[in-house]
């Protein structure tokens, strides 16, 4: 424990033959346990899904239960463990705090911030065991009856200063910026986050920002808007920032996105 | 070395008789039918990879393939020295005869073939035709191969499904799960809507968009009716169709929700006694009667 290379609950981590590490990271609890060669794993959700937790630490925990532990064996015996954070695997689908309407060429900032998922690596080698999410959102579609993507539903709505948004360890911030093109005025009632094409980055005091980005939507009454993905990190995060895990799906700077839906409602 | 030069001159003779000449040039026509066969068909599938399926593309290299070896068989019997004008009539003759002993299959093939331009289902989808639900196997020129969820292979004539209603499970992304409740008429109805909607929000499988719902179906006899609808993506139906109503359950058990059994009120007139006799001994008899096996 206390390695150079890791602030807050992310990390490298060494562990002793025998040991059980515990982390609460927001709503996750998870324990990895180091016996000879092997490492075992056991995770669960249990609190709300804005729990503001963030505990790491050695447990001498008796109680856990011993069955649904998932065991990982390596050739030598694993005493580093590496969790490194990383966006979800669909897009996210969030929603303003409010539905609002962005004027014909008019342009607004709303700052959201959406779950993070582990990605667990064993040994000096750093393996890939598992990925962990520390939030399991619902599922929810967007699209229409026939064709669409399966996304995760936000559990926050996106705030308009950031100020107003809740900072919580296992949750990334992104600043979006709508920029309304068209002749026609946008409504923003739910909107669709690429969020897979995001890099993770962290600032000075540990917190989690994604690049920001930049929405445009140029013709009134098309779903999929132009999104330019910021190259570094986040101007809002200030100073001092590094970059934590790279996107999970490499895509131009420049894409075109199902960005918004107007379905159901 | 003089028998060698013989056989030699008898060969060569041989082979200048017209009738070795008419074996080789059939000989040639049929490995050359046979081999441009495989290379048109191929070639025409390759052209073609991008505008068909699979399915229609095996069809294509059936229809080439076939149509050279024809080609190829004609030209061999016109080397043979057959009249094809003779043979093309009598084929003609021939195919009627054929054409009504082989109704049925013929059918089948004009229904498979529009079956492979219609595509209301594609190899892979979960299918539901007449009585059988199955994954489709293959779709063929005269039927239907499936395979039913107990492992069990059902062929359907092409006749049939293009004649039948066919239900495709597979065609769109999401589904709904209805699951019909029976509520108490003690109830508070917006409090079980309330818990419902809470339920498929706690369900992650269970769509947030498009929205659960709690549609009121009606007033039945010992019951109010509802009916509680969750979007799934169409992979976890089966899974969110056999956990939700225990999670329902569930709740309703912790909540003291009833689910009624049917039950009668019966009502007496003023004035009009109403006579209620027991008859133990009768109903005891009864039950012993209905105890005993009935081949007895």
């Amino acid at each position: 424990m206390g390695d150079a290379e890791r602030s807050g609950w992310w990390g490298r981590f060494t562990i002793e033959d025998g040991a059980i590490l515990r982390w609460s990271i927001g709503p996750l609890q998870m324990w990895i346990e180091r016996a000879g060669p092997e490492l075992r794993v056991k995770w669960s959700h249990t609190g709300e899904a804005n729990e503001a937790r963030e505990e790491v630490g050695v447990t001498e925990e008796e109680e856990l239960e011993r069955s649904d532990w998932t065991r990982y064996a390596f050739s030598e015996s694993p005493d580093v463990l590496t969790l490194i954070p990383s966006m979800a695997d669909r897009s996210m689908v969030l929603r303003p705090q409010e539905p609002m309407v962005i004027p014909s060429l008019e342009r607004a900032t709303l700052y959201v911030s959406t779950p993070t998922w582990i990605v667990l690596q064993g040994g000096r080698a750093e393996r890939f065991m598992a990925e962990i999410p520390t939030w399991r959102p619902s599922d929810t579609w967007f699209g229409n009856f026939q064709e669409g993507e399966v996304c995760y539903a936000g559990t926050t709505r996106g705030r308009r200063t950031l100020e107003e948004l809740l900072v919580v360890p296992h949750r990334a911030t992104t600043a979006v910026l709508l920029n309304n093109a068209s002749s026609e005025p946008l409504p923003v009632e739910r909107f669709s986050l690429p969020v897979k094409s995001l890099s993770l980055y962290t600032d000075a005091a540990g917190r989690l920002w994604t690049n920001g980005m930049e929405v445009t939507y140029a013709t009134a009454g098309l779903e999929h808007a132009e999104v330019k993905i910021d190259a570094g990190a986040p101007v809002d995060a200030g100073p001092g920032c590094a970059l934590v895990s790279t996107p999970r799906e490499k895509t131009n700077q420049t894409l075109m996105h199902r960005m918004f839906a107007r379905f159901w409602r | 070395m003089e028998w060698l030069n013989e056989v030699w001159g008898w060969l060569m003779t041989q082979l200048k008789s017209p009738g070795v000449q008419i074996a080789l040039r059939v000989v040639a026509v049929s490995i050359g039918g046979l081999v441009m066969s495989k290379l048109l068909s191929a070639a025409a599938v390759r052209g073609a990879r991008d505008l068909f399926d699979e399915q229609q593309r095996l069809l294509l290299r059936r229809a080439v393939s076939y149509g050279v070896l024809i080609l190829a068989g004609l030209t061999v019997m016109r080397e043979l020295g057959f009249d094809l004008n003779v043979l093309l009539g009598t084929a003609g003759i021939l195919t009627v005869a054929v054409g009504f002993a082989s109704q049925t299959s013929a059918s089948n093939v004009i229904s498979g073939l529009f079956l492979i331009t219609e595509r209301p289902f594609s190899i892979g989808d979960v299918i539901k035709i007449g009585e059988t639900t199955g994954v489709v196997l293959s779709i063929d020129m005269i039927s239907v191969k499936l395979r039913t969820f107990d492992n069990i292979f059902v062929r359907v004539p092409n006749e049939s499904v293009l004649k039948g209603q066919v239900i495709n499970y597979s065609r769109f992304p999401i589904r709904r799960f209805d699951l019909m409740l029976n509520l108490d008429y003690g109830e508070d109805l917006g409090r079980v809507r309330a818990i419902l909607l809470e339920i498929a929000e706690k369900e992650p499988l269970c769509l947030i968009d498009p929205p659960p719902e709690v549609a009121f179906v009606g007033f039945g006899e010992s019951a109010m009716q509802l009916r509680f609808s969750v979007w799934l993506v169409r992979q976890n139906y089966v899974k969110v169709r056999d956990t939700l109503p225990e999670v329902v359950k569930l709740r309703f058990d912790q909540e003291k929700i009833l689910i009624p059994f049917p039950q009668r009120v019966i009502s007496v007139r003023a004035g009009e006694a109403l006579e209620v006799t027991s008859q133990p001994e009768a109903l005891e008899g009864d039950a012993q009667a209905s105890d005993e096996p009935s081949d007895a």
